[in-house]
């Protein structure tokens, strides 16, 4: 009934110029006056010849839209809409109704009116569009307008586009001392790596604390400051990195702020992406996926980033499949990243960390709840089964970097901008 | 409540403008032009010259609330409510000026008042109202130009429309460029009309005039002279009504009393006018009647009685009286509209029974001529409602009764003068003794007249002394309109049967686009009215290439089909030969339809009941069809294409089926078509089928003009085919075949003694029916 109202309501002006050519008729016959035939006969001729018009200039247009290669999260991008006309006479009133992905459902639509396209005039139009969150959107389809020159029965048709927009996520920058804050345990003091062969590369300076070895106080540095200050190094000069995302369904926990788990995981994952191909190491994407590893192997920073703003928590694989598909991805000198969500101790994830051929580092990224409270998994997410699970890494012998809830998380992802 | 945004396009404003203006001025010129002064009142410019200035206020105060305008906006709507009743009240038979004056004045106030563009729409809507209202005032073609020019300013104000409308809510790119007019509106105007001539071609005109009260110009009380006897007034003056102009001519009576009486002189015709001097809204084609003369001297015909009895109505309508016959009346309205100075008689089709009419006495003579107390002017409005008695077979073979009939009044209409010669009482004795009952006598009579004698309009006058009827049937052989009338009249009271002459108008041409009749002085006529109680006074024309019998004159049925007259008008301009070929179209479908007909009846229920799923199958198929070209990504796309799909697979194993052959034509419709076909080709040489004719009647017709044995042989394969039970055969078409091609050898030969039966065209190019 609702809709009938809607289709009813877009054609008011035809619905009474039909009652008052009805009411004309009526009259016609009631008084046998030949002009109102006249009269009538000219209002349907214009109802109708504007209806085929309508039609007929719509298949002289072609619509595209244009949109840049790819944005930011929280960035604002300008979508273009042009119009082609093919035709060999003017099209009045095209009317162009397109919807951004990420726009309110129940917002109207934008709209962009081309008065007049003369014939084979390209002419073009733009709207901006705020890109709240990471993702790659497709488009729904653009809406065709055409009035013709009179606007009755305007021919309305839905144009399906292919297109889609992608928005990059937004990782902390993590030069050395932002790495180190990230990623701590990736640093180290003394040259005892797990993986042969692999060399280190400086990455910075910091304060000495105890238990540090002494071998590798920076003099120059203590020096200047007056306090003891010790090198750090990163064995990621090796050649590949690898990131595994836990991006099973679990991994849609509430981080505690406005997004998921998954979601601080990602851009932790995208400040690592960005940091590493700065460096010319090769990447590895990994995440579990349905039934098999969802793997990105060897992409570019771009790559690689789309990779990551498509992500969803869809995977379901067993850790232990899902990680020993990723060893068979990585050759050679590696490290990898385990970027953890969920706070259960799982056997097979212990299982497929205890052995692995290449270097692993854990960050363990904290939810809070499940996203649907009533959800009995929610009642998961407490310090107590972080605790728990951090202690199974570290019993493995595994750097484990724990991003907590209280607010340490959200201050290391806004450590700048990773990236553009 | 937000308030709308006010309206900036001064465009759109501008265009609206313009429409308002037309239609305002075409209402106004309209009305103006049923005035009797042919002027526009001094308020109609006041109009003109306020609208442009509302349409200024609006847009200077467009932005603003305006509440005290609004206030004085409705005083003066309220003031417009009380004179719209007031006028009303002045006349409640012509509703249609004060109603137009009310749209007209709320149109003026409402043009001060339109901030936003919704308003502008219903400004737009008004004018077309408007434009109806001056339609249904309109009586020529003048209207056209106004809608002509209404068309332009209104697509113009449309295209602005929906570009401002367009732009609610829109952001606006690729404005339109600053033009007068929107690109590519000529064409579009182009397609309106084309469009709309088709629909219009295709919708029916139902001839019909169901309101009441009808109009009628504004009421005359005369009441107070009192002394008007219903002489009749105004005759003699230059009215350019025609060859029956009415004349009077003094007579002293018994008692040697001085008085005038119309008369009608068989050897005096005025030359013809081609003046409108009427214009008639009819439910039918119904001729106008002014007067009955019921006494021949042998030159000249005379209303003898000039006495006249009294119709008075306090309020119309003034009732006249008119019997029911027992086999039912036909009910004829006319609003008749007058362009031209007449005498005071007052034509209506008879019998007339209710009169609306501008005064509340009207006299009515002996013979039932009405007599209005003044001079119709131009301008006069008036209305009456008549009933024609329903002429079929068993009325006309009633057996007639006249004891109702005075004997005076008998001896009266069966009156002939001593003139009259032995061999026209033989003549009308041989046509009428075998029929038994006055109206067939008078069908054979007129039937006769009309097969055998020539209509001329230049028709010299007839010597002196001899009998006008008698010099007409067996010397001259041709006159016109007069002389057929006397001489049925005539042969008719010969043949004792009580006759007399009646006078007036044809009905004229239907103009489609006004949908008046305009009656011109051309068409003025005489026609023969014969008495048969109890179906009552029953009329005969005998002039050739006029209707037999003029009650009976609904020749356009209940509907007026514009494709109709065009594919008449076509017909002929076009060859012959393409006329007949697609005639012969026609009928070969019309043949088609039939056989289908007949093959559908002789169908079981079970058969009916799967030629009805077969019918629904290819509606659905069609349906699904054209769901299917709408794009895969719309759901009804969708759903026709996987419909199609299925559907193909059953159809291929339904359809696989060996179908059932067509029935060709029956002999029975090819000896039709040849028939169809001759009367095209005799139609083209001037021997023009009337609807009224039997094919005997017809085939009499030609072959008195013309030898050719081939028309009697097509007639008569013809008449067996399709009146009798005798069937077809394949030889009997051929043989039909090879004499029409025979008749078209014959008829392409030059004639000889060429005598036009069916009309003569004067120089005006109107044949003697009116018709072009």
């Amino acid at each position: 009934m609702r809709r009938w109202a809607r289709v009813l309501g877009r054609y008011t002006d035809e619905i009474t110029l039909i009652g008052i050519s009805a009411f004309l008729l009526a009259v016609a016959i009631k008084t046998q006056s030949g002009w109102l035939y006249a009269l009538v006969a000219l209002i349907a001729g214009a109802l109708v010849s504007n209806l085929a018009d309508a039609r007929v200039q719509g298949r002289m247009l072609t619509v595209t839209r244009k949109i840049p290669a790819g944005v930011n999260a929280g960035d604002t991008t300008a979508i273009t809409i042009q119009v082609t006309n093919h035709g060999r006479r003017p099209v009045l009133g095209v009317l162009i109704e397109d919807r951004f992905p990420t726009d309110d459902p129940k917002a109207p639509p934008r709209r962009l009116l081309f008065e007049q396209i003369d014939p084979g005039r390209t002419v073009s139009a733009s709207y901006e569009a705020a890109c709240p969150r990471r993702g790659v959107f497709p488009f729904p389809p653009l809406t065709r307008d055409v009035g013709a020159t009179l606007g009755f029965f305007p021919a309305r048709r839905r144009i399906p586009t292919a297109d889609e927009m992608v928005v990059y996520p937004v990782g902390p920058r993590l030069t050395g001392p932002a790495l180190l804050h990230v990623l701590p345990d990736l640093a180290f003091q003394q040259r005892t790596n797990r993986l042969p062969g692999a060399s280190y590369d400086f990455l910075g300076v910091r304060e000495y604390q105890p238990s540090d070895s002494i071998r590798h106080i920076h003099w120059p540095s203590t020096a200047k400051t007056g306090r003891l200050m010790l090198k750090e190094f990163s064995h990621l000069s090796a050649q590949h990195v690898g990131i595994f995302l836990d991006s099973r369904r679990a991994s849609l926990a509430d981080s505690g702020g406005e997004e998921t788990s998954l979601e601080s995981a990602i851009r932790l994952a995208a400040g690592v992406v960005t940091w590493a191909a700065s460096r010319g190491n090769s990447l590895v994407l990994a995440a579990p996926g349905v039934d098999r590893l969802e793997t990105l192997t060897r992409p570019d920073r771009r790559e690689a980033l789309k990779w990551l703003a498509g992500l969803q928590a869809a995977g379901e694989q067993p850790w232990d499949q899902a990680l020993a598909e990723l060893g068979q991805s990585v050759k050679g000198p590696a490290h990898l990243i385990c970027v953890l969500t969920w706070p259960h101790v799982d056997a097979a994830l212990m299982g497929a960390l205890r052995s692995p051929r290449v270097g692993v580092s854990v960050v363990l990224v904290e939810g809070y709840r499940y996203l649907d409270p009533e959800d009995p998994r929610s009642r998961l997410f407490t310090p107590e089964a972080y605790d728990a699970l951090e202690a199974a890494l570290v019993q493995l012998g595994l750097p484990v970097r724990r991003l907590r809830r209280d607010g340490h998380l959200q201050a290391t992802l806004a450590a700048g901008a990773a990236h553009s | 409540m937000t308030r709308a945004a006010p309206e900036d396009s001064l465009q759109l404003r501008g265009w609206v403008l313009l429409t308002v203006m037309v239609s305002m001025a075409a209402t106004l010129f309209q009305e103006a032009a049923g005035l009797t002064s042919r002027t526009m009142p001094l308020w109609g410019w006041l109009v003109l010259v306020a609208t442009p200035i509302g349409f200024w206020v609006s847009w200077v105060r467009r932005a603003h609330n305006n509440w005290f305008l609004k206030i004085i906006l409705a005083v003066l709507m309220i003031w417009a409510m009380m004179d719209f009743f007031s006028n009303l009240r002045a006349n409640v038979y012509e509703p249609r000026l004060p109603l137009a004056n009310l749209m007209l004045w709320l149109q003026v106030l409402h043009s001060f008042d339109l901030p936003r563009r919704r308003d502008l729409d219903y400004s737009l809507l008004a004018a077309i109202v408007l434009m109806g209202a001056a339609g249904t005032l309109s009586y020529d073609l003048t209207f056209g130009l106004w809608l002509a020019l209404f068309l332009v300013f209104a697509s113009g104000a449309l295209c602005y429309n929906q570009l401002a409308r367009r732009r609610e809510g829109s952001t606006v790119k690729a404005p339109l460029p600053p033009a007068m007019a929107p690109a590519g509106l000529g064409r579009t105007l182009a397609q309106v009309l084309g469009v709309g001539l088709a629909i219009y071609l295709l919708i029916p005109h139902p001839q019909s005039l169901s309101f009441t009260p009808l109009p009628i110009s504004l009421q005359i009380n005369l009441s107070w002279l009192g002394a008007w006897s219903g002489n009749i007034q105004g005759a003699g003056r230059p009215t350019g009504a025609g060859p029956l102009e009415i004349r009077l001519t003094r007579l002293v009576g018994e008692d040697g009393v001085e008085y005038f009486v119309p008369f009608l002189d068989l050897n005096s015709r005025d030359p013809l006018h081609n003046e409108v001097v009427l214009r008639v809204r009819s439910t039918d084609e119904a001729y106008l009647r002014e007067l009955a003369y019921d006494y021949y001297d042998g030159s000249t015909w005379l209303l003898s009685d000039p006495a006249t009895a009294e119709a008075k109505s306090l309020a119309p309508p003034i009732t006249l009286g008119s019997d029911e016959s027992r086999w039912g009346n036909r009910e004829i309205t006319q609003i008749v509209y007058v362009e031209r100075p007449l005498t005071n008689v007052v034509p209506a089709a008879w019998q007339p029974s209710q009169l609306y009419f501008p005064s509340d006495t009207v006299m009515v003579d002996r013979w039932g001529g009405i007599r209005s107390p003044f001079a119709l002017e131009a301008g006069t409005v008036y209305s009456v409602i008549s009933y024609a008695p329903n002429l079929t077979h068993e009325s006309m073979t009633a057996p007639a009764d006249f004891r109702r009939l005075s004997e005076g009044d008998r001896a009266k209409l069966l009156e002939l003068p001593r003139t009259v010669t032995k061999r026209t009482r033989a003549l009308a004795r041989r046509l009428a003794d075998r029929y038994p009952t006055p109206t067939l006598k008078a069908a054979a009579i007129c039937l006769y007249l009309q097969q055998h004698y020539a209509y001329n309009l230049n028709t010299p006058v007839f010597p002196a002394g001899t009998d006008a009827c008698d010099y007409f049937l067996f010397e001259s052989k041709e006159g016109y309109c007069q002389h057929f009338a006397t001489a049925m009249a005539v042969l008719c009271r010969a043949a004792r049967v009580p006759a007399r002459i009646a006078t007036g108008f044809t009905p004229g041409v239907y103009n489609p686009l006004t949908g008046y009749y305009e009656v011109r002085a051309s068409d003025a006529h005489a026609w023969v009215e014969v008495l048969h109680p109890p179906l009552g006074w029953v009329a005969f024309d005998p002039s050739p290439g006029f209707q037999l019998t003029p009650q009976q004159t609904n020749q356009r049925g209940s509907h007026f089909w514009a494709v109709t007259a065009l594919w008449q008008y076509l017909q002929s301009k076009l060859p012959p030969g393409v006329a007949a070929a697609l005639a012969n179209a026609g009928l070969w479908w019309r043949a088609q339809f039939d056989a289908t007909l007949q093959w559908y009846g002789q169908l079981g229920d079970a058969a009916k009941l799967a030629f009805w799923l077969g019918v629904g199958l290819v509606i659905g198929l069609g349906v699904v069809g054209a769901a299917a070209t709408l794009p895969p990504t719309t759901r009804p796309g969708r759903m026709a294409r996987r419909a199609l799909a299925g559907l193909s697979a059953w159809g291929r194993r339904i359809l696989g089926r060996k179908r059932a052959g067509w029935t060709a034509p029956t002999p029975q419709h090819a000896v039709a078509g040849l028939y169809r076909e001759m009367c095209g080709l005799l139609g083209a040489r001037g021997y023009v089928k009337q609807p009224a004719q039997t094919p005997r009647e017809y085939e009499a017709l030609v072959r008195a003009q013309r030898p050719w044995p081939e028309v009697g042989q097509i007639t008569q394969t013809y008449q067996e085919a399709w009146y009798s039970t005798h069937a077809v055969a394949p030889e009997e078409v051929e043989s039909t075949q090879a004499a029409l091609s025979a008749l078209r050898v014959q008829a392409a030969r030059p004639p000889k003694d060429l005598v036009r039966p069916t009309g003569i065209s004067d120089a005006s190019g109107l044949t003697p029916n009116g018709r072009v």
